[in-house]
């Protein structure tokens, strides 16, 4: 049984070894440059982002994170993660989306509209996709964190939405594994709201 | 269930196509793409489906699958992978493909950012045995694909190869539910289809937002509009054509031919007229405006040269109208003085930042007076024009109309007392003067009288429909900036009204018609039509460039203010005319540019103006560059003198002059000023092929007047050079053996090469830097022309053997130390907090206090002082002494009365000062206050007047208690003393002249 934690590190692991044969495979089609995706935000130096490839004994190679991310929860046998009803999926899979699409390599300017658009989507809502933790809160956390870890306390509430969502992922069983904790005061500093 | 769609959004294709693929019931209601339909984006999202449950799906792909899986199907690994592919690498590429050849009118060929992904998805599909992606049968994954590629491969002209691609397509656009989804939203139009256009208007086009993701995968060569620091990926083909640029050299590209004035527009060339807002005549320039319209037309009009258009750049001074007339009062010259003297004024200042105008006009001359004239009856004749009375201000005492900015009064929406007006300052509503309570002449302080007169008025509302007929073809195929077109359409959008076109002037183009002998043009009316005057003082044949449409290609240059007046109000005086006048085609507006986040203020001496620039000792070169660095494109930006230091240091003198510099250093110590021979490897070619890229790139921006992104590309190319020479370390190799000398030889002639092309490129930006590189590395005259042509051409123009000049460095470095004093210079006073004159026990100045600063001390004791001797004055005048007597004390007097103002130099506060600050103090000091004349500023006539009053007002004051008159008495005609003095304080805003000292003298 996998846990999510675990999961995760399998994924990086085998990232590791998917280096070569993942650069092999740049070679083979060379206009589809595929860089470097940083899984986990580790910061790759000059290369910028990478795609993660996952070989395996059954069936061909999976490319993309979210893909790659999926199969793993499914073979884990932890369907639930990945939403029960088809609406909860469907908001499992958007969620997943917007990660890649908006988040990942976001300009800075766009920081800003990301964190309110989240701010007031979560305002009603414990996790992602409602009420039950997913691979969405799993891979939004670290493709957030980056974000989160330069707010100043006055931004943290600002988003107070998104900071009390991001808090209640860092302590989720499993999931912060490598990246440091980001501090969330539990009593509001700025209470006039004149920021 | 409800899903809502908007028309020309490709997106939509793939949600409709699946819907009625899959059968799934639900509402499909078209919206506007402006339309916010998920609560919680900031920006709008569509398609959106709005669940059961009440939530939003806005992902198009997840609204696709979970479609699919409503229908009772689950997605596969091999589903999601194409969909996860779709989103991150072909979305983005499909982007800026669709940008690129639906906006910008780019490529007959297929895009090249999407020729990776297509070649992916061709090679997929020919490995598969399947004839859809996924399997035998077709999937979510086909459709959504398919969809997202409609637009480009529905255009055969976009398709080259990919046989296996193209049969894929067509198989998949078979199903009925694409075919119908296609002709909802794009009405089967595909490329061509207007609601597409709308769309992508609507998409940002940076990487804010929606598909402009950046780079992960295929699509490294993205954003030309960030001028970003990604790297460019090439292909083997691009390095291989970059070689064989290369080896073409110099010889076989056209020249530039030399400028012949006068310039006409010539048959078989691109004729390109570029114009800047004429700036307005009565002030000095500030940075804001000279990025904003000279400049920034001055970069373009460069660049066009060097590409070898036929460019005529001309500009001028806007002369006439109310703002000179007061101007020329407040110096006490004549109007015609007065455009004299700032025409000069501006002339220099465009000539130190190397403005290089092929005719710099003005706009009082006969010239204007004959067009204007003539465009006037025409548009009478052709009943373009309506009578109408206005009622306006009339100042009695001062004998003329009031501008609106020379009435004050009290805000009829808030009551505010001291209302503009054309606006009022606390509630920020517009009035119309007449409208003002209790309305006042702001130089005489009388109250004015409503009078009215008739005046023409230009029918906007007849001229609309084909107003909007030429907006949508000029704004279609034009370069307008975002700003333009939007300030234009809300505009027109408003609905248009008369707009009155003659005020009751002396200063300005006369009216010929005989009804409004005594008015002249309004200068809104008036001012454009200097752009053909102008003209048509530099050469008879303006008509040329002016009445020729077909031949000419109009460029109009300025801030985003001046954008209704070039779009609209003008268009519409030339439509009228119906004289096949040529009307703007690129209507090019910046944003604002702010002085370290605050306004540039005359008034206030806050900001660099265009006089005081040079006295910086910083080069002309160096402010065009930080200007250019920084034009307010897309949004206001800042000047700041940290930031200009910085990117002198880092940008100019590590990065850019570090580069040439060391690439010219190399040839003149290792090679005796000869360009060594070069054996190209594959890094070199790499190189060759970057720099390349980099130059289309600069080329592309440039031709879309993307002034401040293309000047990144220049950067980004010595960043490069800067790199391969780091990397390559020429000065250790040369030490080294035959081969390694080679190889230094190899660097050494590569990277000098690519400073000559540096050269070039910096031309518009920086033409004296640009000039000196090109002496220094002896460059043949042929270069400037050649580098440019076509989408760019890096050849080999210092070939082997080339003898190149002496080499020094380009720029200086800026000091924090000359920084801090130069922000401290020009950062004007601090405004003033309070007006502080109620709080002054003005009746007797002795008790003025309020004194602050080092010499307030001495200031206290020297107005004692000056009190004490003003009395002693009075009392011998009163007593009729003797002439040389009381002469005598005068002079004492006036010294003490001098050195009291010296005192007050450096006092910001109250009464006295007040002027001081912005008035050099150590001009201000002469020997008799009386005499100075010198005095400016808007408020001046009316604090000489006050002087006067306050003056008077106290002799009476004193009379009475000479008099010994009652205590109510004598208290009414104090208080009365106290106003006046509380307005001429107020007046002295601007007044470097000490009050007291005047008042009292007299």
């Amino acid at each position: 049984m996998f846990c999510a934690a675990t999961m995760f590190c399998c994924v990086a692991t085998m990232l590791c070894y998917c280096i070569r044969s993942l650069f092999m495979w740049c070679l083979a089609c060379r206009d589809v440059c595929f860089v470097l995706y940083l899984i986990f935000n580790l910061p790759v130096p000059a290369l910028g982002l990478l795609v993660p490839v996952l070989h395996s004994n059954n069936g061909p190679a999976l490319v993309g994170l979210v893909t790659i991310a999926t199969h793993l929860v499914q073979e884990a046998k932890r369907p639930e993660l990945l939403g029960g009803s088809a609406e909860h999926k469907a908001l499992v899979q958007q969620w997943l989306e917007y990660r890649l699409t908006k988040v990942d390599g976001c300009h800075k300017d766009d920081i800003k509209t990301i964190l309110k658009d989240l701010n007031s989507y979560l305002e009603d809502k414990v996790y992602l996709a409602g009420n039950q933790f997913t691979l969405a809160d799993t891979l939004m956390y670290y493709g957030i964190h980056h974000i989160i870890v330069d707010l100043v306390i006055q931004e943290k509430e600002k988003h107070m939405n998104v900071t009390r969502w991001f808090d209640y992922v860092q302590h989720y069983t499993g999931v912060r594994h490598h990246v440091p904790p980001v501090v969330v005061l539990r009593n509001r500093v700025y209470t006039s709201g004149h920021h | 269930m409800k899903l809502f769609v908007s028309d020309g959004n490709p997106h939509c294709v793939k949600v409709l196509a699946v819907l009625e693929f899959t059968g799934v019931k639900c509402d499909v209601k078209h919206v506007n793409h402006e339309e916010r339909v998920v609560p919680y984006l900031s920006r709008p999202a569509l398609p959106a489906l709005l669940l059961p449950s009440g939530t939003h799906l806005f992902s198009p792909n997840s609204i696709c699958q979970y479609l699919i899986e409503l229908n009772g199907q689950e997605s596969s690994d091999i589903v999601n992978q194409w969909l996860e592919w779709e989103a991150t690498e072909l979305q983005p590429a499909v982007m800026q493909a669709l940008h690129m050849v639906v906006l910008q009118g780019k490529g007959a060929d297929t895009p090249r950012v999407l020729r990776g992904p297509l070649s992916y998805l061709d090679q997929s599909l020919s490995q598969r045995t399947t004839p859809f992606l996924t399997a035998e049968m077709v999937s979510v994954a086909d459709v959504v694909l398919w969809a997202a590629l409609y637009p480009i491969l529905s255009d055969s002209s976009l398709v080259s190869g990919n046989q296996t691609l193209q049969l894929w397509f067509e198989r998949v656009g078979m199903l009925a539910a694409c075919v119908s989804a296609v002709q909802t939203v794009l009405q089967g139009k595909g490329l061509k289809a207007e609601s597409l256009k709308t769309y992508l208007q609507r998409q940002p086009t940076t990487h804010h937002g929606q598909g402009q993701v950046q780079g992960r995968g295929t699509q490294p060569c993205n954003s030309p509009e960030g001028g970003g620091d990604d790297d460019c990926v090439l292909s083997e083909e691009e390095i291989q054509s970059a070689v064989v640029t290369w080896g073409k050299g110099l010889t076989d590209l056209p020249m530039v031919p030399e400028r012949q004035h006068p310039i006409l527009p010539q048959e078989g060339k691109r004729n390109v007229l570029v114009t800047s807002a004429l700036p307005y005549v009565n002030n000095v320039p500030h940075l804001g405006n000279i990025i904003g319209c000279v400049l920034s037309a001055d970069v373009f009009a460069r660049y066009g040269r060097l590409r070898g258009w036929n460019v005529l750049y001309v500009c001028g001074t806007d002369e006439y109208g109310t703002a000179t007339e007061n101007k020329a009062r407040e110096e006490g010259l004549t109007a015609q003085q007065i455009c004299d003297k700032y025409h000069a004024v501006h002339a220099s200042i465009y000539q130190w930042f190397q403005v290089d105008f092929d005719f710099f006009g003005r706009t009082t001359t006969k010239k204007q007076t004959e067009i204007a004239q003539n465009i006037f009856w025409r548009l009478h004749e052709r009943g373009f024009l309506l009578e109408d009375i206005v009622e306006q201000l009339r100042c009695e005492a001062c004998q003329r109309f009031l501008a609106d900015r020379f009435v004050e009064g009290t805000c009829p929406f808030c009551s505010y007392p001291e209302a503009r007006g054309d606006q009022c300052d606390k509630c920020g509503k517009l009035i119309n003067a007449v409208e003002l309570r209790e309305p006042t002449c702001k130089v005489c302080s009388q109250t004015p009288v409503v009078q009215s007169s008739k005046h023409l008025f230009l029918d906007l509302p007849k001229l609309e429909a084909e107003l909007e007929q030429w907006l949508e073809r000029s704004t279609g195929s034009g370069d307008w900036t975002a700003n333009a077109k939007q300030i234009t359409r809300s505009w027109v959008r408003d609905g248009l009204k008369p707009r009155c076109i003659t005020r009751d002037l002396k200063w300005g183009t006369p009216v010929p018609h005989p009804d409004f002998s005594d008015k002249v043009f309004y200068v809104w009316f008036d001012a454009p039509i200097g752009y053909l005057s102008i003209t048509a003082n530099y050469t008879d044949q303006w008509e040329k460039w002016w009445k020729n449409p077909q031949q000419v290609e109009l460029y109009n240059f300025m801030a985003k203010d001046n954008v209704p007046f070039h779009s609209v109000v003008f268009p519409c005086s030339l439509l009228g005319a119906q004289d096949n006048y040529t009307l703007v085609n690129h209507l090019v507006a910046t944003e604002y540019l702010n002085y370290e986040d605050t306004k540039f203020s005359k008034s206030r001496g806050v900001g660099v103006f265009g006089d005081m620039a040079k006295d910086t000792g910083i080069p002309s070169d160096v402010w065009r560059f930080y200007l250019l660095y920084l034009r307010p494109e897309g949004q206001d930006s800042a000047f700041s003198w940290v930031d200009m230091a910085t990117k002198n240091n880092s940008e100019l003198l590590n990065n850019l002059g570090n580069f040439i510099n060391r690439a010219g250093m190399f040839v003149s110590k290792f090679f005796e000023s000869c360009v060594p021979a070069m054996a190209l490897q594959q890094e070199d070619k790499r190189l060759l092929a970057q720099v390349g890229w980099e130059l289309k790139q600069y080329i592309n921006l440039m031709d879309r007047v993307k002034i401040r992104d293309a000047l990144k590309c220049i950067l980004n190319i010595s960043r490069h050079g800067n790199q391969y020479i780091q990397v390559n370390e020429p000065w250790k190799k040369i030490k080294g053996d035959e081969t390694d000398r080679q190889r230094s030889g190899t660097v050494t002639g590569v990277s000098v090469n690519v400073a000559c092309l540096l050269s070039v490129m910096l031309q518009p930006y920086m033409p004296t830097v640009s000039h000196t590189i090109r002496q220094q590395l002896n460059a043949p005259p042929s270069v400037t022309g050649t580098l440019l042509q076509g989408t760019g051409n890096f050849v080999c123009s210092l070939p082997v053997g080339h003898h190149i000049g002496t080499v020094s460095p380009l720029f200086q470095k800026l000091e924090s130390e000359q920084i801090e004093s130069l922000k401290k210079r020009f950062g004007g006073q601090q405004p003033k907090t309070t007006a502080q004159p109620a709080t002054t026990p003005a009746s007797d100045p002795a008790a003025q206090t309020a004194v602050n600063g080092a010499d307030a001390e001495r200031a206290r004791e020297l107005t004692l002082a000056v009190a004490e001797q003003g009395e002693k004055v009075r009392t011998l005048k009163g007593q009729k002494a003797e002439k040389t007597v009381i002469g005598a004390e005068v002079t004492k007097l006036l010294e003490l009365k001098k050195q009291l103002s010296l005192a007050e130099g450096k006092d910001p506060e109250p009464v006295l000062t007040k002027g001081k600050t912005t008035a050099q103090p150590a001009t201000t000091p002469a020997s008799d206050p009386a005499a100075q004349t010198a005095v400016n500023g808007a408020d001046a006539e009316r604090a000489r007047e006050l002087t006067l009053a306050v003056a008077e007002q106290g002799e009476k004051v004193r009379t009475l208690k000479g008099q010994k008159a009652e205590k109510t008495v004598i208290g009414a005609e104090v208080t009365k003393l106290l106003e006046l003095k509380k307005q001429l304080s107020l007046a002295e805003g601007k007044d470097p002249e000490p009050v007291l000292t005047k008042g009292k003298k007299k």
